[in-house]
C-alpha cells in the first residue's frame, strides 16, 4: 500500500514518453492497471507497451479499423432496449489494447471464484431442502422467502448431481488498493462469453507477433468444456444425451451469443415453439420426426420457461417443461430458482455463506453492502445517497442503478422516495473506485484511462469444475462513467492470462 | 361410512380451430386417511391417452397434449369415493401458550414457510377496514379458527358472479361479497398474518345437504393446529370439513389448485361449461 502511495506522488512529473503511449496521462485517483508511473509499465505489460510504442497512430488506426470491419462482417452485435423505441442493434465496441493478468494474480482469482461458486451451489441446495442456514440464522429466512426468485417449484427437488449453477458469471473490479472485489454473482443466464472468444480471434489475427511473444492461456476450449459439463448432468438412464440451447429468439439482446455457442458446440439452437412435452418427456420437432431432448441450456428466464407453471402469457416457453424437469426426464441449465442467490441483498451474506458451508475464509472480498431493509442501515443510506451507489436487488444489466455523485438534488429526492416505498428492493454500496486501463479513444486518437471490470465464467458439472482462463474485461467508454455494461454503452477488451 | 359417486364434466368449445394445446387437470380426488378412492375413470375427446403426473404438492394431475387442430375439448371424470363418518370437533393436545410457542419458533416457521407466506391473491391491504378476531397465547388455535370461520362467514355475502378466479383478498374486503374461493383466501390470509400455517383446498362437496358452493368445485381451507395437524374449515358454510367434503388437492392459493389450466395456440373466443354431480348413495 505504501509503495503505491509513492507511485502516485510521481504522477505529476511530466516525463517524455515515446511512440503511441506518448500522450497517455495517468489518472491520479484510480488504480492504473498498466503503468506504475508515466512511461513505466508494470513488468507484465512491458512487452506490449514496447510493441505499441513502435507503432504510429496511423498504423494503430488501420489495425483498429480492420478489426471493426471484421466484427461488423461477422455480425458480432447486441441489441439495446429503451422504453419507447425498438431494439437498437449495435456493434460491441472492442478495444485493441488487451488487459493482461499475471499468472500469480490469476491463480488467486481462480481459487476465489471456484470457492465462491461451490459455496453458492451448496447454499441453493440447502435453501431448497433442509434450510439449515436459515434455521441457524446465518441468513435471514425472510430475505429468502420474500424473494420473487425463490421458486416453490424447486422446494424439495434435487437436480442431477446437486448442481444448480452450471454456468455462472462472477463480476469483479479492482479498487484503488489494488485488490479485487466481487461486484456481483450472475447465476441466471450470464452472457458475454461469445465476445471473449470473438475478441481473442480478432486480436490474435491483428496482433499476431505480440500474441505469440506473450503466451497467454487459451480460451478456445470453453464451448467444448461447456458441452462436457452439460453432458455430466444428463438425466439417469440416458446414454448419449441430446443437448440443445433454447433461445428466446433473434430479437433477444444476446442472440448472437446463443447462435455462436450452438455453432461452436455443434448442438441445435431452438426456440420454445420447436419443443413440446409429451408424457413428461421433452421432444424437438425436426424434419425427420421428433427427437427426445435430455439436457437444455436455456437462455430464457425462469418466469418464461413454462407458461403452464409461471407466466401464462409467455410465448417463449414450453408448456409442461417443469413437469418433465421435476420428473427427472430433462435437465435444465441453470436450474430454475438460482436467481435467489444472486439477489443483491443476498450478495451481502456470501462471505458468511462461504464460511458456513466450507469452513474457510473467503479468498475474494465483497464490497460492503448496506441493506435498505435494515432500519439503521436505511437511515445511513438515506442520509448519504450522494456518496453511495443504490441498486435494485433484482435487476441485472446495470438497469436502475443510481450513482450518488452524479445525481442532482431532485434526483436524490426521487431515489429517497423509491427506497422508502420498498426498502427490500434496494441495497447501497460505497462508490468503488474501478481501476483504469489505457483505452484507445477514436475521437481524440489517443489512449486515455477508462474504467474497467472483469466478468469471469465458471462452469460446474457433476464432479467437475472449469473456469475460463481470462474473461470479459468490460470498459466504460465515456470518460468518468462507472457503468461498464454493454447495454449502458460499454465496450470490451480481450483478457490475457499469462502462462 | 359414506359412498359418493362423483361426475365432473368439462366442455370447451372454440370459435376458431385450436392448432395445438396442452391441458393440465387437477380433478381426481386424493387418497388420505379420511378418504378412500374406490374407482376412477376419465375420458376425453380425441383419441389420445391422458398422462398422470404428480404436481409440486404431490397430487395427481392429468395432462393432455394435442398437436392437431380441433374445435372442441370434452372431459369427463367418474369417481367413487368412500369416506368414514367424522366428528371434526378436536381437542387440542397442547395448552394455549405451548401452541403459541411452537407457532412462533423459527424452525417451525421455516418448515412451514410455504403456507405462511402471503401470495398475490392473499395479500392483505395495508389498512384493514374491519377488525378480525385476534389470536394470542391465551386462546387455543382450534378455538381461534372456529371464531375466524364464523367471523368470515358473517362478514361476506355469498354472491356468485360478484368475483372471479383472479379476485384478490384486497378486492373482496372492499366489496364484502364473494364465492367459496374468496372465503378461503380471506381465511388463509388472516391465519398467515397470525403465523398459523393455512392452505387452500379444492374438492367436491356433497350436494344432498343444502350447503353453499355445491354447483361447482368447492374450496375450503386447512389450517395447522400444533401437535394435532391440519384441520379443514369451510367459512362459506361456517362448518368444519367432515365426511361431506371430498378433497382433490391443496396448495398456497387457488392458482395451485385450478381444476384445469391450458396453453392453447388459438386466436378465437372460447365457451366453457363445467358441471359437477356428487351423489351420496
Amino acid at each position: 500500500m505504501q509503495q503505491k502511495a509513492v507511485y502516485y506522488k510521481t504522477f505529476d512529473m511530466e516525463m517524455q514518453a515515446t511512440g503511441l503511449m506518448n500522450t497517455y496521462k495517468l489518472g491520479n485517483s484510480h488504480y492504473d492497471e498498466v503503468f506504475k508511473r508515466i512511461n513505466e509499465p508494470k513488468s507484465h505489460y512491458q512487452p506490449i507497451v514496447e510493441c505499441f510504442n513502435q507503432l504510429s497512430i496511423s498504423d494503430f488506426e488501420r489495425i483498429n479499423n480492420e478489426v471493426k470491419t471484421a466484427f461488423f462482417n461477422q455480425g458480432i452485435t447486441f441489441a439495446v432496449y429503451s422504453d419507447e423505441k425498438k431494439p437498437d442493434e449495435r456493434i460491441f465496441p472492442f478495444d485493441l489494447f488487451p488487459r493482461i493478468i499475471s499468472n500469480e494474480e490469476w491463480t488467486k482469482l481462480e481459487k476465489g471464484i471456484i470457492q465462491r461458486n461451490i459455496a453458492i451451489n451448496l447454499f441453493l441446495d440447502d435453501i431448497y431442502h433442509k434450510k439449515m442456514i436459515l434455521k441457524d440464522k446465518v441468513v435471514p429466512a425472510e430475505l429468502i422467502f420474500s424473494s420473487k426468485n425463490y421458486l416453490k417449484e424447486m422446494d424439495g427437488f434435487s437436480p442431477v448431481g446437486g448442481i444448480y449453477t452450471h454456468i455462472s458469471g462472477t463480476d469483479l473490479i479492482k479498487h484503488i488498493d489494488g485488490e479485487y472485489y466481487i461486484l456481483e454473482d450472475n447465476l441466471r443466464c450470464p452472457s458475454g462469453v461469445s465476445y471473449v472468444l470473438s475478441n481473442r480471434m480478432a486480436l490474435k489475427k491483428s496482433l499476431f507477433d505480440l500474441f505469440n511473444k506473450l503466451k497467454s492461456k487459451n480460451v478456445y476450449q470453453y464451448p467444448e468444456q461447456l458441452l462436457e459439463v452439460l453432458k455430466t448432468v444428463k438425466p439417469k438412464n440416458v446414454d448419449v444425451p441430446t443437448v440443445v440451447i433454447v433461445t428466446p429468439g433473434m430479437y433477444n439482446s444476446a442472440y448472437f451469443e446463443h447462435s455462436f455457442l450452438a455453432l461452436k458446440m455443434g448442438i441445435p439452437l431452438v426456440e420454445g415453439r420447436d419443443l413440446y412435452v409429451e408424457k413428461d418427456f421433452v421432444y424437438m420437432k425436426t424434419i425427420h420426426g421428433p427427437i427426445k431432448v435430455d439436457v437444455i441450456y436455456r437462455r430464457v428466464d425462469d418466469e418464461f420457461i413454462d407458461p403452464l407453471c409461471f407466466r401464462k402469457d409467455s410465448m417463449l416457453g414450453v408448456p409442461g417443461l417443469m413437469n418433465a424437469y421435476r420428473a427427472g426426464n430433462v435437465t435444465l441449465a441453470n436450474a430454475p430458482g438460482t436467481g435467489v442467490a444472486d439477489d443483491k441483498a443476498v450478495y451481502h451474506y456470501v462471505p458468511s455463506i462461504i464460511k458456513y458451508y466450507l469452513h474457510e475464509e473467503p479468498i475474494l472480498n465483497n464490497v460492503h453492502t448496506y441493506h435498505c431493509e435494515d432500519p439503521s442501515e436505511n437511515k445511513y443510506v438515506l442520509e448519504n445517497i450522494d456518496k453511495l451507489v443504490v441498486k435494485p436487488v433484482d435487476e441485472s444489466g446495470g438497469y436502475g442503478i443510481s450513482i450518488g455523485t452524479t445525481l442532482s438534488k431532485e434526483e436524490i429526492e426521487e431515489v429517497k422516495v423509491k427506497i422508502k416505498s420498498n426498502p427490500r428492493k434496494y441495497i447501497a454500496q460505497p462508490i468503488m473506485s474501478l481501476s483504469v486501463h489505457p483505452t484507445f479513444i477514436e475521437e481524440t486518437k489517443e489512449f486515455e484511462p477508462r474504467h474497467i471490470d472483469l466478468r469471469t465464467f465458471c462452469l460446474m458439472g457433476k464432479n467437475t469444475e472449469y473456469i475460463l482462463k481470462g474473461g470479459l474485461t468490460r470498459v466504460a467508454l465515456r470518460r468518468g462513467n462507472l457503468i461498464v455494461n454493454s447495454s449502458q454503452g460499454g465496450g470490451s477488451k480481450d483478457t490475457w492470462v499469462l502462462e | 361410512m359414506e359412498e359418493y359417486n362423483i361426475e365432473y364434466i368439462i366442455e370447451n368449445r372454440y370459435e376458431k380451430p385450436v392448432r395445438s394445446a396442452y391441458y393440465q387437470l387437477l380433478v381426481i380426488p386424493c387418497i388420505n386417511d379420511w378418504q378412500h378412492v374406490k374407482e376412477v375413470k376419465y375420458f376425453c375427446s380425441g383419441n389420445k391417452e391422458m398422462h398422470t403426473s404428480k404436481n409440486i404438492f404431490g397430487f395427481n394431475t392429468l395432462s393432455y397434449n394435442v398437436r392437431e387442430a380441433f374445435n372442441e375439448f370434452h372431459f369427463r371424470l367418474e369417481a367413487k369415493v368412500i369416506k368414514p363418518l367424522m366428528n371434526p370437533f378436536y381437542v387440542s393436545p397442547l395448552l394455549p401458550y405451548s401452541e403459541f410457542e411452537m407457532l412462533y419458533s423459527i424452525n417451525f416457521q421455516i418448515d412451514n414457510h410455504r403456507y405462511l407466506s402471503q401470495t398475490k391473491l392473499t395479500q392483505l391491504p395495508a389498512i384493514l377496514n374491519c377488525t378480525f378476531p385476534c389470536y394470542s397465547n391465551e386462546i387455543q388455535v382450534f378455538d381461534y379458527l372456529l371464531q375466524l370461520n364464523n367471523y368470515i362467514y358473517n362478514l361476506l355475502e355469498y354472491s356468485p358472479e360478484s368475483t372471479n378466479i383472479n379476485t384478490t383478498v384486497e378486492e373482496v374486503l372492499k366489496i364484502r361479497k364473494g364465492v367459496c374461493q374468496d372465503y378461503a383466501h380471506l381465511f388463509i390470509s388472516i391465519c398467515r398474518l397470525n403465523k398459523i400455517p393455512a392452505r387452500y383446498v379444492s374438492g367436491y362437496l356433497n350436494q344432498g345437504v343444502g350447503f353453499k358452493g355445491t354447483s361447482q368445485l368447492h374450496a375450503w381451507v386447512e389450517a395447522y393446529v400444533p401437535d394435532l395437524g391440519w384441520v379443514g374449515l369451510d367459512a362459506t358454510n361456517n362448518l368444519l370439513a367432515d365426511h361431506h367434503y371430498i378433497k382433490i388437492a391443496h396448495g398456497t392459493d387457488y392458482c395451485d389448485c385450478s381444476p384445469i389450466i391450458g396453453v392453447l395456440d388459438s386466436s378465437g373466443l372460447q365457451r366453457s361449461i363445467h358441471s359437477v354431480t356428487i351423489l351420496n348413495q
